[in-house]
């Protein structure tokens, strides 16, 4: 290391293959976390945890990437909106059609209803409504009734998936076309389960009900009515929205929210958590084994058994019932980080230190009646220090991985912010993997990996080109 | 191949293939070992002695390899016999050494019992009891308490490990030892014992000794035939008494005027440095240092050249 | 004798780290417990006294001076009057003996509420998975990282280092996740968690099959993630070790390849090997605990999260306490072993006469 200059390391560092991926994927990281209100909007990241935003984006819920479609060589249906005509009419019975041509390979996730009613001063908030939906296919079948209900609600809006009417209509329409199905599904309590828009869009014949036959492809007619109980109620707008089978770059959640938003925001939360604990961390530990090294006898002992018991607690355990007790946050998450950090490089550098202790120039140092703070910071420290640089890199997968674990157990009761790990919990929490949903799996798990990987290679490649041979 | 004749060296070649080039760290050695004789072989660091000692096993470490020439023992080339073989038949068996046991030339894990009762096992076939109690018997020869069969390495002196280390290389009573350095690392006293040890212990078992060492002092002591080495050749050869008496070679001059006098005053050396041995000069390797040089001597290589009665030297001066 | 001295020392060292620990459960269950009593006691006190028809008719500064009073005797049946030390003093010896009180949700599989029940249930399930894994892991490794070593620069020594690289920064947990995903849920080999089927066999034999089977998945994560680790500090160590001089004296004396490599050279390189993944082995305690969340693992980790998840207080201090004495349990082990192995602790360090 002696004599090298900043230049020098800078073309040392780049020989290594290794060190330019980990240069490069860690650019990549840097750029969702600064580039995340860019790439992604603003509110969007900020109001992750703010379900009714989500609710006003409409995006389809739990749908696989867009991309999807590419590799399976399908086409995936996209969100449809579909604003319905309001008859002009005096009459108590307000009539629509929708249109729906429904071409993809792949049916819409959802079927989504929507009836404003307009502010009319003299109604009063508790009149009721009916709301009306017969299904017309392009087969020529007609499921009725798939929507029947009455309503105060102002600002409607229905999903068929999730209203047990409607699943319970269209199942009974398709029981005429696949009686085993039926039993099938009634015997093994499978009516919760089954996909009913897919079955609403799918053609009839045996094991429709179990989702085996085609989609059936055409023009579906929505044929909406509303039913007014008092004549001044006014319809401000009706729409019928086709939520998408597939969406954005790495898809949605249960929740209808965009996986990729929080993808590359988590980026901020890892990689500033990272640093900052890998970087106090290792330079706490590294003084420490430093100065216990150069001020030897007693002191280095008692130094020696208080990193000791450090190390040995157990960290996992320790910050659960810490922060189950106290809501953490992700600052509160970084100091404990930090103090359970420092104990690790202290013996490595204790042990370097000690070599360096013996050197003549530091006898003579002392001779010159240098203080011992001077002489470990201007003469033990420096040559130390290119080591401790792979020992930050080497520290900041760690401090990843500890943050996405605990963020992974305590879920809500963890830190606020987006973190890939809290995502990861959000999947484990909505069954993610038994239901296959490998998109909101992969990829933040991936991220942490990578983010991970990155600064072991840049470590690997900092610690050939700076490591001291000191201890060889 | 005479009778009396336990080692024959025939034109070796020992090269390291290394990334930066290849390094002729032997170039072209031959001499003969007598039974019953002590070689010395001397020379400055780098010149090719301890690869040369290495290769008498087929030993030297990777990327080193013997590129050419023959070493015979018994009848047999080791320069080309395949490795298990060499592994069942040679080593330790017929040739064996004595490393620097001052260093970490025993296993720290071991006891010391059990890697002298190593050999034995392997070789001869002897149970462990059996091995161990041969091991205890040959401890005194070298002047060890046997009880120490127990220790381990780290509990020893250098000395001590260094006579352990001479015990191991005699306990399958081979006819040829190699001592590496012997010395080195030891202080003066000790290094005395181990000298006068090795002498005796020459004639007790009756091995031809080949003493590898770059401390002249002490080659005065036990060899009988003393061959001077510098950068892969062999540059001087003969009798000791004939060596020490009037050196040939101007290395082998300028080696013995470097060895401190008490009655004279000032520090003679040669100076420069050895040749790359990547890149070794066409003419005799000596040449750039030699206060002798002439025009001959940086355009052909001297071979060896008879200078007295059993006294060769590779200088162009002897023609 | 040096190796007793050795032990000694790292016994003491463990049972100051256990006493703090101690303290601080024992600190942590007092408050927790006083909570739950004196929000009894006024509960108690709003029942008896102000809510109670009996005194009705009383002042309010009646009312509260009888609810001072009752107060106080409640106090002193509950043994709170006693001084702060006393009582951390009581907790502390329930520690020690694994007394933890009654969970509040949580139950085991008996049905026994008493949380040093639930726990020890779960000790045995969590050894089975993370120790066989850890020997498997350790096999493997050092196999590997011998095989490596042995051949520096070729493909399998650069793909383990790569590999190693790759596992390091790879949450075992969610590589758990995925080989479900992959494993139990699209391929249907093996099953998607637990450690039993439902309803568990009957035949012991077919019951230990079973568990075998649920074993399969999490054991095979378990050691995916790990290996590398150990097969790169074996790599570097070995290689070190090989260019040693003993190595070329064993190589003379005409030592069998094997032989030199299994025995001289992996025995010198055990107890740096040790040390350098003595530490690894610990840091992955916390990622197995979250894999049995993940899979389900009726283990300690499954119901770590369980508890926090259900906001069961008892059952998280205990099992604090437990897990940290297991820690330092295994840490002492780990001691131990290297002090076996390496014969400089072993015998001393003598010097020679």
């Amino acid at each position: 290391m002696y004599g090298m200059g900043i230049k020098d390391v800078v073309r040392e560092f780049l020989r290594f293959r290794g060190g330019i991926v980990g240069i490069f994927l860690l650019l990549i990281i840097v750029g969702m976390a600064l580039g995340a209100p860019l790439i992604s909007d603003e509110e969007a990241g900020n109001r992750w945890y703010d379900l009714e935003y989500w609710v006003e984006k409409d995006l389809p819920k739990g749908v696989p990437p867009a991309w999807v479609g590419v590799f399976e060589g399908r086409s995936y249906s996209v969100t449809e909106r579909f604003p319905g005509q309001i008859p002009e009419t005096n009459r108590f019975i307000l009539r629509t059609n929708i249109t729906y041509n429904m071409k993809y390979d792949v049916p819409p996730s959802d079927v989504v209803i929507r009836v404003r009613i307009a502010e009319e001063a003299n109604i009063s908030a508790t009149t009721t409504y009916f709301v009306r939906l017969n299904v017309y296919r392009p087969d020529g079948t007609v499921i009725e009734r798939v929507l029947d209900l009455e309503t105060v609600n102002r600002d409607l809006k229905i999903s068929l998936k999730s209203e047990d009417r409607s699943r319970n209509a269209i199942i009974s329409f398709m029981k005429d076309f696949d009686e085993e199905g039926y039993e099938r599904i009634i015997n093994q309590g499978l009516t919760e389960v089954i996909d009913v828009i897919y079955i609403l869009f799918s053609q009839t014949g045996e094991g429709a009900l179990l989702e085996r036959t085609e989609p059936l492809k055409g023009i579906y007619t929505f044929e909406l009515e509303i039913i007014r109980t008092d004549i001044n109620l006014e319809l401000d707008s009706l729409e019928l929205l086709a939520m998408g089978a597939a969406h954005g770059v790495f898809g949605t959640d249960t929740n209808g929210r965009d996986i990729f938003v929080g993808i590359v925001w988590g980026a901020r939360v890892a990689l500033i958590l990272g640093l900052i604990v890998a970087i106090v961390s290792v330079l706490i530990g590294v003084l420490y084994g430093t100065v216990s090294a150069y001020l030897g006898g007693w002191v280095d002992e008692i130094l020696q058994r208080i990193q000791e018991f450090a190390i040995s607690i157990p960290l996992l355990p320790l910050l659960l019932i810490l922060a189950f007790y106290f809501k953490p946050t992700i600052w509160n998450l970084i100091l404990l980080l930090i103090v359970f950090s420092w104990p690790g490089p202290v013996k490595t550098i204790r042990s370097m230190a000690l070599q360096i202790r013996e050197q003549l120039y530091i006898t003579a140092a002392k001779a010159v009646g240098a203080s011992t703070g001077r002489i470990v910071l201007r003469y033990i420290f420096p040559q130390i220090l290119p080591y401790t640089f792979a020992l930050v890199a080497f520290a900041v997968p760690g401090a990843i991985l500890t943050e996405a674990g605990v963020s992974f157990l305590l879920g809500a009761q963890g830190v606020l912010e987006i973190t890939w790990g809290r995502i990861l919990s959000d999947a484990q929490d909505a069954s993610a993997v038994l239901t296959g949903m490998w998109w909101w799996v992969l990829p933040p798990g991936f991220m942490i990996a990578i983010s991970g990987l990155a600064f072991v290679l840049i470590g690997t490649a900092l610690d050939r080109v700076l490591n001291p041979r000191l201890l060889r | 191949m005479g009778n009396d004749v336990a080692l024959d060296v025939q034109e070796l070649k020992v090269y390291y293939y290394t990334y930066t080039g290849v390094v002729k760290a032997v170039e072209g050695v031959s001499f003969k070992l007598g039974k019953g004789e002590t070689l010395g072989l001397a020379g400055e660091s780098g010149c090719g002695k301890s690869t040369l000692g290495f290769s008498l096993m087929n030993l030297v470490p990777p990327p080193g390899k013997i590129a050419g020439g023959h070493i015979y023992i018994d009848g047999m080339d080791i320069a080309t016999m395949p490795e298990s073989e060499l592994r069942k038949n040679v080593r330790w068996k017929k040739i064996s050494m004595v490393f620097q046991g001052a260093m970490n030339a025993l296993t720290p894990v071991y006891k010391i019992g059990e890697q002298l009762a190593e050999p034995l096992m392997i070789h001869k076939g002897l149970s462990k009891e059996e091995a161990m109690e041969e091991a205890k018997n040959i401890l005194p020869k070298v002047g060890l308490d046997p009880a120490i069969v127990n220790r381990y390495p780290h509990e020893l002196s250098g000395g001590m490990k260094q006579r352990v280390m001479i015990a191991m290389a005699l306990i399958l009573r081979p006819d040829i030892v190699i001592a590496d350095e012997p010395t080195t690392a030891l202080d003066v006293i000790v290094q005395a014992q181990i000298l006068n040890l090795l002498k005796s212990l020459k004639n007790e078992f009756n091995i031809s000794l080949i003493l590898i060492s770059h401390d002249l002092s002490i080659m005065a002591e036990v060899v009988e035939k003393l061959a001077i080495m510098y950068a892969g050749k062999m540059v001087e050869i003969g009798s000791s008494d004939e060596m020490f008496a009037d050196p040939k070679h101007p290395y082998t001059q300028g080696l013995l005027k470097s060895i401190p006098k008490l009655t004279e005053k000032g520090l003679h050396y040669i100076p420069g440095q050895p040749p790359d041995l990547r890149n070794p000069p066409s003419g005799c390797r000596f040449a750039d240092r030699c206060p002798f040089v002439f025009d001959k001597c940086r355009r052909e290589e001297p071979p060896m050249l008879k200078v007295g009665d059993t006294q060769y030297a590779a200088c162009w001066l002897y023609e | 004798m040096a190796l007793v001295r050795y032990l000694a020392f790292r016994v003491v060292n463990a049972l100051v780290i256990l006493f703090f620990v101690l303290l601080i459960t024992a600190v942590m269950m007092n408050q927790y417990l006083e909570d739950q009593i004196r929000a009894e006691i006024r509960e108690r006190i709003a029942q008896e006294v102000y809510r109670n028809p009996r005194y009705a008719t009383y002042t309010p500064e009646e009312k509260d001076r009888l609810a001072a009073n009752l107060t106080l005797r409640y106090e002193q049946i509950y043994g709170l009057d006693q001084p702060y030390v006393v009582r951390v003093l009581y907790r502390t010896v329930d520690a020690m003996m694994f007394d933890f009180g009654n969970a509040l949700v949580l139950k085991s599989s008996t049905g026994s509420p008493v949380v040093s029940d639930i726990i020890i249930e779960a000790i045995p399930r969590t050894v089975l998975l993370f120790t066989t894994g850890t020997i498997i892991t350790i096999v493997v490794g050092i196999l590997l990282g011998i095989k490596a070593a042995t051949r520096v620069g070729s493909f399998l020594d650069r793909a383990i280092s790569t590999f190693a690289m790759f596992t390091y920064s790879l949450p075992m947990w969610w590589v758990g996740m995925i080989f479900i995903f992959y494993f139990a849920i699209l391929l249907k080999i093996f099953p998607s968690g637990g450690m039993v089927s439902i309803p568990p066999p009957e035949d012991p034999v077919a019951y230990a099959m079973d568990v075998l089977y649920h074993l399969t998945l999490p054991l095979i994560v378990f050691v995916f993630v790990n290996f590398g680790g150990w097969s790169y500090a074996t790599r570097s160590i070995v290689l070190n070790v090989l260019t040693e001089d003993f190595v070329n004296t064993a190589r003379a004396k005409g030592v069998p390849e094997r032989r030199i490599l299994y025995g001289h050279v992996l025995r010198t390189a055990s107890p740096p090997i040790v040390t350098s993944t003595t530490l690894a082995i610990l840091g992955s305690i916390g990622g197995a605990i979250i894999t049995e969340a993940v899979f389900n693992w009726p283990g300690l980790g499954r119901l770590f999260y369980q508890a926090i998840l259900n906001g069961d207080m008892p059952v998280v201090i205990g099992l604090t306490y437990i897990s940290t004495f297991l820690y330092v349990f295994a840490i002492l082990a780990l001691d131990f072993i290297y002090a076996l192995l390496d014969p400089r602790i072993k015998v001393g360090f003598g010097g020679g006469r």
